[in-house]
């Protein structure tokens, strides 16, 4: 009879606690699907006000989200998109890489100071000239959505930043360890198609890109751009919802899978590129069957709003810099300031050079315009009242004091 | 029983679920939103135009030949207007430009009768002189007046000195803020003098183009514009954004094989900068940019030129010159600063591939041998010979015309619109820029940083309804009071007409509005999804309201036994 009871109240609980979370689920669902929507109408709309053709800047964000030896292949995937991105011609200073770093160097790797991406070990992918901007436990969900939403402290540095304005096209490459829409950085945190969605949105207000190509290779790597509802994205991925995205061999030496199947045909396609290349985007696509990689390659292009067939693979992997000659005119306007700059010149070539003359050559204007600043302080971040981990453990003790007073109540 | 069961619910309700609420609420200070996403119809900027006409008997005195022609000052006025209509009609950005005209006939102040006086003489000792037409040049010599009215002249304002002189032409624009507008009619003049002195006054003083803005316009403005006028679209891509200050580069590559020393004779950084100075000062206003320069040895484009027999010269077609730029290995870009880095390279090729000419796109040699790469830089290539060196001063006229581009500036030229009737004389400082230009960028600028404050705020308000997480600290909320308020005043000072303080309080406004939305705090909490939410609240207030449950099933079943003992 007392077990009875037991039993009856038990399942009473848990079907009150089915019902609550089937609530939940349920109310989020619909919330989620009914602001995707009006976020589709909204794309739909600015896709229609195309900013003036061209961009003049390219940018590109590379990370690799896992760390530790047997994840060899996500920094030989990463680096060999580095190196591809570099040698098109993307200079350090525009790459932001985010890289756990730790292949190289690791007291494993048989070939010290190298990556490399294949057995034949003929392209060492990482280089003899590496930037890294973010390394090792720098690699989290939050220095990532820094970097897109640009939403910096004062005192992170020029490389840590994408400077990237309304000119810029932004190539953004993933590769790590996911799931159906998110994507787990080093072990530890995981970010979702949802965040990285909301982060375009926060770069397309202000106008921080003119267009972004987004590159994801990892497990369902296609649920992760499925959320997006910024315009001027194209999107692609390695595999679709439920698929397993595979590595493409292993090195024996090195006794860990090397490389992705999808970063590999990237990587073929790509070395076969020369900066002043005619290969659109839809080329690139087509290296991509499943033959290859074993999965179901997608992307997306209903945001971008142009036929990726038009579309050069420069345009994201490379620099290629518009550029403008001078007109004749231009030439008559500085003739006839040629006279006026050589009698500046002679001045300044008669003067005695004195010191004061080379102070101001150089001059600090970074103290400006900080004055309205100084009227605010800085305010201290505030508590992370959602931590997991809190929670969890809150939530533990909670369910093991409930047990225990259930367990009092029905003795008594 | 039922007591303690009260009090339990009464702890959890009245305190756990209030203390709850409390601390995981995503804090937002009221920010005044509606305000800030008004539709932008009721807010179109307004630019006054300050005009003052001269119309003094001393100045038209050329008797004999006296035109019977009256400068009509109405007609000037209704003039401006129907310009100021066009320009709201036709330019993309929402600017409503006031022309305000006020005219000085009796010499009440000192300045404007001495200045008169001096023109006056000036006239007269030209009249003595022959026949026939000026030149620019004398022009430029004697009829502009002196500088030291002209730097006292209000700026952002615009004076029109009427006179008649059969020799000098319809109009000259003056090197300060002076516009000489002549009655003589000349044999083409087919529009009133007031018409046309009203479009040059709207060409000088009203360019409000100078600026990178593509934003805070109209649906598909910018795709229109880019088929109407491609002028004014390749403007906005080339002209660098001036919210934040920015650093100027000077970089001198040279080819494998150009020996330092030899460059080094014709290379000084500072004597460029000496030349560029005043200019640089001028477009920057206050806020003085950051210089530096490097050498680049070994420097190696990234295309190959070719040999072309008919120039004798090896060429670079337009298209290989967007792979010119090896930012790779000349290590440009690397700035310890945030701004952007305007950069001003002069390349030296090897000795084996001289003379290295650019071609333009229909095969003749480009003009100055350089190139733009819009909101990136200039380049000029320099071919030094044994018997003929680099001259300094040629560079630095190209790397002044470049910059002026990059600035957002036209050239003087391609603004003269009847090369017969109006002639644009030349600065004689060495700014390299007319007063009037000055003016208009401080308008354009104005412009931009008003709409990019304005933006900015916008866009944060949409991201708040778009993104539930967003956190917004009171502090946040004082920015975009503060912001809001110097905007205000940014307005008001432009409508006193003190462009320098407009343009100033502009530039804070931009600053702020920045700040908003870049506020690094309104990331915390952005990464937490709704699915997380549930897992974590549920272990939470399932053991918390667990006992309630049993408590409750507890006491109806002890009533049901009390309710059921009497009965049996």
């Amino acid at each position: 009879m007392q077990i009875a009871t037991v039993v009856r109240q038990q399942i009473v609980a848990l079907l009150l606690l089915a019902l609550f979370s089937a609530v939940a689920a349920a109310s989020m669902h619909e919330s989620s699907s009914s602001s995707l929507d009006s976020h589709h109408d909204r794309a739909a709309a600015f896709l229609n006000e195309r900013a003036a053709a061209g961009h003049t800047n390219n940018w590109a964000v590379l990370v690799a989200t896992s760390k530790y030896w047997f994840n060899y292949r996500h920094t030989a995937n990463t680096l060999a998109m580095y190196r591809s991105v570099k040698r098109l011609g993307i200079p350090d200073s525009n790459i932001i890489l985010m890289l756990a770093d730790d292949m190289a160097c690791n007291t494993r790797n048989p070939f010290p100071g190298t990556v490399f991406h294949n057995t034949k070990r003929e392209i060492n992918v990482y280089g003899e000239n590496i930037e890294v901007d973010y390394r090792g436990s720098e690699v989290t969900v939050e220095n990532f959505l820094r970097v897109l939403t640009g939403r910096f402290p004062e005192h992170v540095p020029r490389s840590k930043r994408l400077l990237s304005d309304d000119r810029s096209n932004i190539l953004v490459y993933m590769t790590g360890h996911g799931g159906d829409e998110f994507l787990k950085f080093q072990d530890s945190e995981e970010i979702s198609s949802r965040d990285i969605a909301d982060a375009f949105e926060q770069m397309w207000q202000k106008r921080r890109y003119n267009e972004i190509m987004f590159v994801i290779d990892t497990c369902q790597a296609n649920t992760m751009y499925s959320t997006f509802y910024s315009p001027h994205i194209l999107a692609c991925g390695s595999a679709a919802l439920g698929e397993t995205s595979y590595s493409h061999h292993a090195d024996p030496v090195l006794g860990v899978a090397v490389v992705d199947r999808f970063t590999y045909h990237a990587l073929e396609f790509l070395e076969s590129v020369r900066p002043d290349s005619s290969a659109t985007i839809a080329d690139f696509f087509k290296v991509f069957d499943w033959s290859a990689l074993s999965s179901t390659f997608g992307y997306r292009d209903d945001l971008f709003g142009r036929d990726i067939k038009q579309v050069r693979l420069t345009e994201f992997f490379g620099n290629v810099q518009p550029i403008e000659l001078l007109e004749p005119r231009v030439v008559e306007d500085s003739e006839a300031r040629a006279q006026l700059v050589q009698r500046v010149l002679n001045a300044y070539r008669t003067e005695e050079p004195e010191v004061s003359k080379v102070a101001p050559l150089v001059s600090d204007s970074s103290t400006d315009s900080s004055s309205w600043q100084s009227k605010f302080t800085l305010i201290p971040p505030t508590p992370f009242v959602h931590n997991k981990a809190y929670w969890s453990v809150i939530g533990t003790i909670a369910v093991l004091t409930a047990t225990l007073v259930v367990l009092e109540s029905l003795k008594r | 029983m039922p007591w303690a069961l009260c009090l339990y619910i009464v702890v959890i309700a009245g305190v756990g679920l209030p203390v709850w609420w409390r601390t995981t609420t995503i804090y937002r200070a009221s920010l005044p939103c509606e305000l800030l996403v008004a539709p932008t119809g009721s807010e179109s900027d307004q630019l006054p135009l300050a005009i003052q006409v001269v119309l003094d008997p001393a100045l038209l005195l050329d008797a004999q030949k006296r035109p019977s022609a009256e400068f009509s000052v109405s007609d000037l006025e209704r003039a401006l207007h129907s310009q100021a209509h066009e320009h709201a009609r036709t330019l993309s950005s929402k600017v409503a430009f006031r022309p305000v005209v006020s005219v000085i006939t009796t010499q009440t102040n000192e300045r404007i009768a001495h200045t008169i006086e001096e023109m006056a003489r000036a006239l007269n000792a030209n009249s003595n002189a022959g026949d026939g037409h000026l030149s620019t040049q004398k022009i430029a010599e004697q009829i502009d007046p002196p500088y030291f009215f002209a730097a006292n002249m209000t700026p952002g304002s615009g004076t029109v000195f009427v006179v008649a002189d059969a020799r000098l032409p319809r109009i000259v624009v003056g090197s300060s803020r002076l516009l000489i507008a002549n009655l003589f009619p000349s044999a083409a003049a087919t529009e009133p003098i007031e018409t046309i002195v009203a479009r040059v006054l709207f060409e000088q003083m009203a360019d409000v183009g100078a600026t990178s803005l593509s934003y805070d316009q109209p649906d598909d403005t910018l795709a229109k514009q880019a088929e109407q006028n491609s002028g004014d679209a390749l403007r906005a891509r080339r002209t660098f954004s001036t919210a934040s200050s920015f650093e100027v580069l000077f970089t001198l590559a040279l080819g494998a094989g150009s020996s330092s020393s030899a460059s080094s004779s014709y290379w000084d950084p500072r004597a460029i900068y000496a030349a560029l100075r005043p200019f640089l000062a001028a477009v920057s206003v206050d806020d003085a940019p950051t210089v530096s320069s490097q050498i680049i040895y070994e420097a190696q484009p990234l295309v190959t030129p070719t040999f072309d027999k008919k120039l004798n010269a090896f060429v670079l077609r337009p298209d290989q010159l967007q792979h010119f730029v090896n930012s790779q290995d000349w290590g440009l870009g690397f700035s310890t600063h945030n701004n952007p880095v305007v950069n001003l390279l002069v390349f030296e090729p090897p000795p084996e591939l001289r003379p290295l000419l650019l071609l333009d796109a229909t095969g003749h040699p480009a003009a100055q041998n350089g190139f733009l790469i819009p909101r990136w830089g200039g380049v000029l290539v320099v071919n030094p010979t044994a018997d003929q060196a680099v001259e300094l001063s040629e560079i630095c006229s190209v790397l002044l015309a470049q910059l002026r581009l990059l600035m957002g500036l036209r050239t003087q030229r391609s603004r003269m619109t009847e090369l017969d009737t109006v002639h644009v004389l030349l600065p004689r400082q060495l700014a390299g820029l007319t007063d009037f230009e000055h003016d208009s960028l401080l308008r354009s600028r104005w412009l931009e940083h008003l709409a990019s404050a304005r933006h900015s705020l916008k866009s944060f308000c949409q991201l708040l309804d778009t993104i539930p997480n967003m956190v917004v600290s009171d502090e946040l909320q004082r920015k975009v009071d503060v912001a809001r308020a110097a905007m205000g005043q940014a307005n008001s000072a432009m409508q006193r007409n003190a462009l320098h303080e407009a343009y100033s309080l502009s530039k804070r406004t931009a600053h702020i509005a920045e700040a908003v939305f870049f506020d690094s705090n309104a990331l915390s909490l952005l990464y937490f999804p709704e699915d997380n939410k549930y897992a974590i609240y549920v272990p939470l207030f399932a053991p918390a309201g667990l006992p309630i449950l049993v408590a409750v099933v507890k006491a109806l079943r002890q009533w049901r036994a009390a309710a059921a003992a009497p009965s049996a």
